[in-house]
C-alpha cells in the first residue's frame, strides 16, 4: 500500500472540491478537511459541488488561511499539544484579520474555527478598559456627550 | 456585511464575551453604541467569590478567578456581615441586623427585597446568638406567598443550665415582624423541654422540609408553621 498515512484508511481516491473566493481565486480542498465546514457539506450533498463553488462573501487571502486550517485540523496523527501551539500560531494576526476568521467560520459554520477565534477575542478584551478596547478595535461610533455621560454613570466600575 | 468591529452581530460579540467576567462585560457594553444595544448576557459564567465586609463599604470587593484580581462593584443591598442563599437568593445580613433578600444583584434587572431587622427583635447581638442558615418556601418572583424561615441559635438559660439552642423564626411578606416558632412537643421538666424545642439543622425535600433536633431525630415541618408528628 502507497498510503503515507499510517491509518487503516481504505485506498479510495481523495475527493476534492474547489472553492472560489470573492476576488476569483480557487482553492482544491479534499473533501474529509472541507466537511469540517457545516455550510459545505450541506452543498457537497446536494451535490452541487462538481463546479467551483462560490464563496462571494470571503476574499482570497482569508479564504486560503481558511483550508489551511481546515487542511491541518484533518491531518492524522498530530497530537493536542501540536496542534494547539499551530492553533496559537494561527490566530496570532492583526484584529482586521481575526475579524475576517470570525464572519467566515461563521458563515462556512466551522465550530473550531469560529471558538478559536472568538475566544481570542474574548482574551483580547480582558482587564480592559472601554477606552482601551475602543482604540484597540478602532472603533469611532463613539456616543454623543450626554449618552457618554450615561454610559459613565451607569457603568462606572468599568471604568476604573 | 460588517466591516467593522462595532458592526460585529449580536451572536458573534455574544460568543466572543462568553467567557468574560462580570467586569469586562460591564465594560464591554460601554464600548459604543451598537455593542450597548446588543442583548448581551448580563449573566457570565466566570464566579466571582464574594470577600466578606469588615467596614460596609459603598462597593463590595470580590475576587475573580479568571483576571486573578480583586474587583470592585457596587451592590445595592449587600452589605453584609454574613451572606446565605436559598433558591438561587443571596441573604445579606449587616452589621446592624439589617437583612436584605437578593436576586441576580449583578444585574441590572436585580430585585432587592428588605426584611424586618432580625437583630431587634430576636434581641440578638453577636455575643450571644447568631444565624445558622436561611431557608424560602420558594423564589419571590414566581410566588408571592414565599415564606422564609431562619434558624438562629441563642445561648440560652434553661432552669439550671446553660446551653446554645437553635431556634426557628418564620417571616410572610404580609407580616411586619418575624415570628418565633415553638415546638408544641410537651415539656415534661425543663431538661426535657430543651431537648425537644431545640433544633440544628433544616433540610428541604420538595416541598417538605424536615428538622432535625440535637438527637438527629427528624420532625417534618409544613410552611404554615405546623409540626407533624407520626
Amino acid at each position: 500500500m502507497s498510503s503515507s498515512s499510517s491509518s487503516s484508511l481504505p485506498p479510495c481516491p481523495k475527493k476534492m472540491i474547489t472553492l472560489k473566493s470573492s476576488d476569483g481565486e480557487t482553492f482544491q480542498i479534499e473533501e474529509t478537511a472541507a466537511l469540517q465546514s457545516k455550510t459545505l457539506e450541506n452543498m457537497i450533498d446536494e451535490n452541487c459541488a462538481s463546479t467551483p463553488i462560490p464563496l462571494r462573501s470571503i476574499n482570497g487571502k482569508i479564504l486560503a488561511k481558511v483550508v489551511e486550517f481546515c487542511n491541518k485540523h484533518a491531518e492524522v496523527g498530530v497530537d493536542a499539544e501540536s496542534l494547539h501551539a499551530w492553533d496559537a500560531e494561527f490566530v496570532n494576526v492583526e484584529y482586521t484579520t481575526l475579524f475576517d476568521y470570525i464572519l467566515a467560520a461563521n458563515f462556512l459554520e466551522i465550530p473550531t474555527l469560529l471558538d478559536l477565534a472568538s475566544g481570542v477575542v474574548g482574551d483580547m478584551i480582558k482587564g480592559k478598559t472601554p477606552d482601551e478596547i475602543r482604540k484597540m478595535f478602532n472603533i469611532n461610533d463613539a456616543f454623543s456627550p450626554e449618552e457618554e455621560e450615561e454610559v459613565r454613570r451607569a457603568n462606572q466600575w468599568a471604568f476604573e | 456585511m460588517a466591516r467593522n468591529w462595532a458592526d460585529l452581530p449580536e451572536e458573534l460579540l455574544q460568543l466572543c464575551s462568553q467567557h468574560l467576567c462580570p467586569k469586562d462585560l460591564q465594560a464591554l457594553r460601554a464600548v459604543c453604541r451598537s455593542w450597548r444595544s446588543a442583548a448581551l448576557e448580563e449573566r457570565s459564567d466566570v464566579p466571582w467569590l464574594m470577600l466578606t465586609d469588615e467596614a460596609e463599604p459603598l462597593q463590595r470587593e470580590f475576587l475573580c478567578p479568571s483576571c486573578r484580581l480583586v474587583h470592585k462593584a457596587p451592590v445595592p443591598g449587600a452589605k453584609a456581615r454574613r451572606c446565605f442563599s436559598s433558591r438561587g437568593w443571596l441573604f445579606a445580613l449587616g452589621w446592624d441586623g439589617e437583612l436584605h433578600m437578593l436576586k441576580n444583584p449583578m444585574s441590572s434587572h436585580h430585585h432587592i427585597i428588605k426584611l424586618p431587622n432580625l437583630d431587634k427583635f430576636l434581641d440578638i447581638s453577636s455575643d450571644d446568638g447568631f444565624y445558622a442558615k436561611f431557608v424560602l418556601s420558594a423564589s419571590p418572583t414566581t410566588s408571592p406567598d414565599y415564606v422564609v424561615m431562619v434558624i438562629y441559635w441563642r445561648f440560652e438559660w434553661l432552669g439550671p443550665i446553660s446551653a446554645w439552642v437553635g431556634r426557628l423564626g418564620l417571616w410572610k411578606p404580609s407580616n411586619k415582624k418575624w415570628t418565633t416558632v415553638n415546638s408544641p412537643y410537651p415539656s415534661y421538666d425543663v431538661l426535657l423541654s430543651f431537648q425537644f424545642m431545640a433544633y440544628d439543622d433544616v433540610i428541604e425535600e420538595g416541598d417538605q422540609l424536615m428538622l432535625l433536633d440535637p438527637y438527629y431525630r427528624l420532625v417534618d415541618f409544613t410552611w404554615s408553621g405546623k409540626f407533624e408528628f407520626y
